[in-house]
């Protein structure tokens, strides 16, 4: 089992914003998690990183102490979120070598294996070059790749990552799409928060759809992202355009009575 | 490349070392009248007189011990609130911690308790250190909120200052208002090696607390969530920057008075030299703070030799400036 989550709640305030959330993934899928504003995706990707407290069972690939051991998570499941501000300026590389704390003595250097490693991150990002400039003088799209790295560095089988497209542009959007597909070829998993219908429907093999806190649909695109349930849980009216691959949803109007 | 950033760092941090190790020599000679302190290495030679001796040891020794630990606490807090909090204007006098033993003096030099002993200003300097702490732990919580914790700071700073105030109004003799005030402009002179001796132990375990920090530091860069899925226990980190800061500062304040704008200025000026990254600003603020110290130490010999400058208005007028100038710089970076 590579994650799986049971009855899994969340309590803010008083309120249920995570209801009872079951899910279990097995092998390496691209796994894109869909629902509106408030729909609990960014709380789930939290909960699921032992970063709030929650109830309910989670088990990383036989961790199920609940985060109790945070560095033996942070060796399994990687993390990165929408954020993507770096506090201090400090060069792409040393953003990147960050995603080797895990799995350094508490106290020890950076090894030439750290070095390697970082290095082969940076390149498969096509970042490499940057490794010496500062983080700031890099564009959107340079940024969100270098943090990416960082996320492969940490050498983990499961990336979450909390909408790792939005305000990138197209090219961009389809080019992380695509490394997320290299990665799960290379026996990764990754969930994927989207707001982009297109891009969930035409990368992703399974979609978990969400709303009020709850899942309200655990299956392929073709299922999860059709007509009624796009009506459902967006209000919107959708198009379905076929495609060799599948069908890619593409969003019209606000659905209308 | 990476090899040679630590080389550079390396280099960096042995470079302050040394300009830190010249500046207490010169620290240790100067004075109203100059001594070579080397000559004491070749003692058996006789060359210097018994006062020459007495003054080295008992009255320059000190104090060019307790800028340079002072410094270097203040340097190294400075850098470890500003890396935990990712603000460039954190600075070890937000706890509060420092104006509480300033208050522990004040009540000292007014009751009269200050004359009774040799060491009663400074031990009652850091009991008011001392209940700063505990204020701090029982406000801000056992979670140890960073910002409930800097909120509660500035609530004790107040505090503080409101009572210090109150005992300057009620005090009757207007020669302990004035010992009272420039107390708290802050200075190394006349400090014995007991002083040092009181202090020493707990700047080096609040150092060793700080020190600690490092790498957790590096991964706040990348924010709360990213740190804690690093692996990083945030909550020990922030115990161990306020015990550390509280315990560290805290006895510096004790035998220094309050020097402010160290904390602030020393891990700015030396961010750039180390790429921004937080573990590595630590050491080299630790150093950076030892020299700024010892400088300006020897600079209010330098500047008005017969009369008694004090170091932390010294430390004010250069740091006040520079802290505007900050400001602007921040605001201009952030487009307001």
């Amino acid at each position: 089992m590579i994650l799986s989550c049971n009855g899994l709640s969340v309590l803010t305030g008083g309120k249920e914003v995570l209801k009872n959330i079951s899910f279990e993934v097995d092998k390496p899928q691209l796994i894109g998690l869909l629902g509106p504003n408030g729909a609990g995706k960014s709380t789930l990707m939290r909960a699921l990183m032992s970063l709030i407290p929650f109830s309910g069972q989670i088990n990383h690939q036989g961790l199920s102490d609940g985060g109790a051991d945070q560095n033996a998570l942070a060796q399994k499941v990687a993390y990165l979120p929408q954020e993507r501000k770096v506090h201090w300026d400090i060069c792409c590389r040393d953003i990147v070598m960050l995603g080797r704390i895990p799995h350094q003595p508490k106290f020890g250097r950076s090894s030439d294996e750290d070095r390697r490693i970082v290095l082969a991150a940076m390149q498969q990002m096509g970042v490499a070059e940057f490794a010496d400039r500062p983080y700031d003088s890099l564009s959107g799209g340079e940024q969100a790749r270098v943090l990416i790295a960082r996320t492969l560095a940490q050498k983990t089988d499961v990336i979450i990552a909390d909408e790792p497209t939005s305000g990138l542009d197209p090219a961009y959007q389809i080019e992380m799409m695509q490394m997320f597909r290299s990665l799960i070829d290379a026996g990764k998993t990754v969930l994927v928060s989207l707001h982009d219908l297109p891009l969930a429907s035409n990368w992703c093999e399974r979609i978990l759809l969400m709303k009020d806190g709850a899942l309200i649909a655990d299956a392929p695109p073709v299922e999860a992202m059709s007509t009624a349930l796009m009506q459902q849980v967006f209000g919107i009216s959708v198009a379905v355009l076929p495609d060799a691959k599948g069908p890619i949803v593409v969003p019209v109007d606000k659905y209308r009575k | 490349m990476n090899n040679s950033e630590g080389l550079n760092i390396f280099g960096l941090s042995a470079g302050l070392a040394v300009l830190m190790f010249v500046l207490f020599f010169v620290s240790l000679g100067w004075g109203q009248v100059w001594i070579n302190p080397f000559l004491l290495l070749v003692d058996g030679a006789g060359i210097l007189s018994k006062g020459e001796k007495l003054i080295l040891m008992e009255i320059r020794l000190p104090r060019a011990l307790l800028a340079l630990f002072v410094g270097a606490i203040l340097g190294l807090s400075g850098a470890v609130l500003q890396g935990l909090l990712r603000n460039p204007l954190a600075e070890p006098g937000l706890l509060g911690i420092s104006s509480w033993a300033s208050l522990g003096a004040v009540v000292a030099l007014y009751t009269g308790f200050a004359g009774l002993f040799d060491l009663a200003l400074p031990l009652s300097a850091l009991a008011g250190a001392g209940i700063a702490v505990l204020l701090l732990h029982s406000l801000a919580g056992r979670r140890a909120d960073i910002l409930t914790t800097i909120l509660a700071g500035v609530a004790l700073t107040t505090l503080a200052a409101a009572l210090t105030s109150l005992i300057l109004n009620l005090s009757k003799n207007p020669f302990a208002a004035i010992e009272i005030v420039f107390w708290m402009m802050g200075s190394f002179v006349d400090r014995s090696m007991s002083h040092v001796w009181l202090s020493l132990p707990f700047i080096l375990f609040g150092g060793g607390l700080l020190i600690f920090t490092g790498r957790a530091l590096d991964a706040l860069t990348l924010g709360h969530d990213v740190a804690s899925s690093l692996g990083v226990n945030l909550k020990k980190v922030q115990l161990l920057a306020i015990f550390g800061t509280a315990i560290g500062v805290g006895a510096a304040t004790a035998v220094a008075g309050a020097i402010g704008f160290v904390g602030l200025v020393v891990p700015h000026l030396l961010r750039p030299l180390v790429g921004n990254r937080p573990s590595q600003l630590l050491p080299v603020s630790a150093f950076g703070g030892a020299i700024f110290l010892l400088a300006a130490d020897i600079g209010v010999r330098v500047i008005l030799p017969g009369q008694d400058l004090k170091l932390g208005v010294v430390t004010a007028i250069i740091g006040t400036p520079f802290f505007i100038w900050l400001l602007v710089k921040v605001r201009r970076r952030a487009g307001l």
